[in-house]
């Protein structure tokens, strides 16, 4: 209701007025009903399935005052652990490499004859023919170690696989600018040939946009090119040489002043060529006419 | 526990409350060993203050009644949890308050208020008496109204204001317990204290002599 009836006859403080607020209270029977739903609620958050990050952060919270710490062990063993699997880009420095390590191996087939049953062993190469990870620093990737390596062990099958590389080995290039790399998968590629060689087959065989784009740019079919780009053009060269000569007798060994002269002796042998001079002069031992 | 909060709890927690709270952790190591039903007498004995706290808070009787439930369920469901590192009172009164102040974050445009009735006791009745003479209908219509005012009044303060308001001056809780339940210093309590009864003061001014 409205105010203004309000006349409080006596001291009243505000701790009075909050103590009502104390005695705001339910009634009997509301805790009969409190009482029954909080047994249905106790039953269902029984038989209720927890999800396990409320198992994870339940077993957290047990650890109390470790929290911290562990916290801190597991964010430093987590640093720890991408540091140790991280792999730096090429060309950023590493530490020195173990000799063992796989970029100083290959694989190499050894059988006595091509059609021995061929296994794959790892070899490592010499020391000088190692690149330390210090060269590769530098970005010097290419090395002059001769391929007699590979050549020694599957020559054919290299360039059955690798025909650019096949190339290189049957010219007995002494020095080739080839990383341990390439001569690895080559290698590895060559002895695969020997054991599986429908799969090197699939695997070679150039696909989908390979096979659409690529044969004109392969190094073995670039001179073919020339005779094919000729003979497009031949029509269109006779229909300009035609067109040159009134009789199509071209010569196009004479040199300019036999040019001109046989010009000249075409124009003069025209009727009328006379009234078209302009300006005719002697001087000496040689006549110039102006049309 | 810091051995700076065991001396401050010992040299503030009253002997009944220690004796309190012995007794409960008595019934929580017993429900912790498996005797689920030892837990009904601790949502026996603090049921209506915990919806005391709940009711003042969200001044709802219905989400209130949510609330409370809830807050013993949680209990129930983390009482292995519980280490008696505080009393267990204490312990149940920051669910509740947590549970609370989730709720009302989350409901914070969505106010409806009903209330309970105020039940004429020894001391409420002669503030009553105090502040009216009315009689009958009259009275009744007093009284919703100034439970309307005090509750509009309550819910302008902020959250942290109305929360040390009620567990002080409503629930009866010292500022040490205030401070262990809210987590933050005496200081803090005490500060909040005076600056809400000061906003109280000023909005029930006509109510007051």
């Amino acid at each position: 209701m409205s105010d203004h009836q309000f006349n409080p006859p006596s001291r009243v403080t505000l701790e009075d007025l909050l103590h009502l607020k104390r005695a705001e209270r339910p009634p009997p029977e509301f805790w009969a009903e409190f009482e029954r739903e909080l047994r249905k609620k106790q039953l269902a958050a029984l038989v209720e399935r927890k999800s396990w990050w409320h198992e994870l952060a339940a077993a957290y919270s047990r650890f109390g005052r470790m929290r911290l710490p562990l916290g801190a062990i597991a964010v430093l063993a987590l640093m720890f652990l991408s540091f140790r699997y991280y792999s730096p880009p090429r060309g950023e420095p590493q530490g020195i490499a173990d000799g063992n390590s796989p970029a100083n191996q290959a694989v190499v087939l050894t059988a006595a004859q091509p059609h021995d049953n061929a296994r794959l062993v790892t070899v490592t190469p010499p020391a000088h023919e190692r690149m330390p990870d210090a060269q590769a620093a530098a970005g010097s990737l290419h090395t002059t170690a001769p391929v007699a390596e590979v050549s020694q062990a599957a020559p054919g099958q290299v360039s059955m696989v690798i025909p650019w590389l096949g190339d290189v080995l049957e010219n007995g290039a002494g020095t080739v600018e080839l990383t341990p790399s390439a001569r690895t998968i080559a290698v590895n590629l060559a002895a695969v040939a020997v054991i599986e060689p429908e799969l090197v087959d699939a695997v070679a065989r150039p696909r989908g946009f390979e096979e659409r784009a690529m044969p004109a740019v392969r190094p073995r079919h670039t001179a073919e090119v020339l005779p094919t780009a000729a003979a497009v053009t031949e029509p269109r060269r006779a229909r300009l040489l035609a067109s040159l000569g009134s009789a199509g007798t071209y010569a196009p060994e004479l040199s300019a002043p036999e040019h001109a002269t046989r010009s000249v002796n075409r124009y003069l042998a025209q009727d009328g060529w006379d009234r078209s001079i302009s300006r005719l002069e002697a001087e000496g031992d040689h006549l110039s006419i102006k049309f | 526990m810091d051995l700076t909060k065991v001396i401050s709890k010992t040299l503030t927690t009253t002997p009944e409350r220690q004796q309190e709270a012995d007794a409960d952790w008595v019934v929580v190591k017993k429900v912790q060993a498996g005797d689920v039903a030892a837990f009904d007498k601790l949502i026996l004995k603090y049921r209506e203050r915990v919806y005391s706290i709940i009711y003042n808070l969200c001044a709802n009787r219905e989400d209130a009644a949510d609330l409370t439930q809830g807050t013993f369920i949680k209990a129930f469901q983390s009482i292995n949890r519980f280490q008696g590192q505080s009393s267990f009172f204490t312990w149940l009164y920051r669910i509740a308050v947590n549970a609370t102040l989730t709720h009302l974050r989350k409901n914070k445009l969505r106010t409806f208020f009903s209330f309970e009735r105020i039940t004429e006791e020894d001391k409420s009745s002669e503030i009553l008496e105090a502040l009216t003479d009315k009689t009958g209908a009259d009275r009744e219509v007093f009284v919703k109204e100034l439970q309307e005012k005090l509750n509009e009044a309550l819910q302008k303060l902020s959250i942290n204001h109305r929360m040390v308001v009620t567990l002080f001056e409503i629930d009866g809780l010292s500022h040490n317990e205030i401070a262990e339940i809210m987590s933050c210093s005496v200081g803090t309590v005490r500060s909040r204290l005076h600056y809400a009864k000061q906003l109280l003061q000023a909005d029930l001014q006509s109510y007051l002599r």
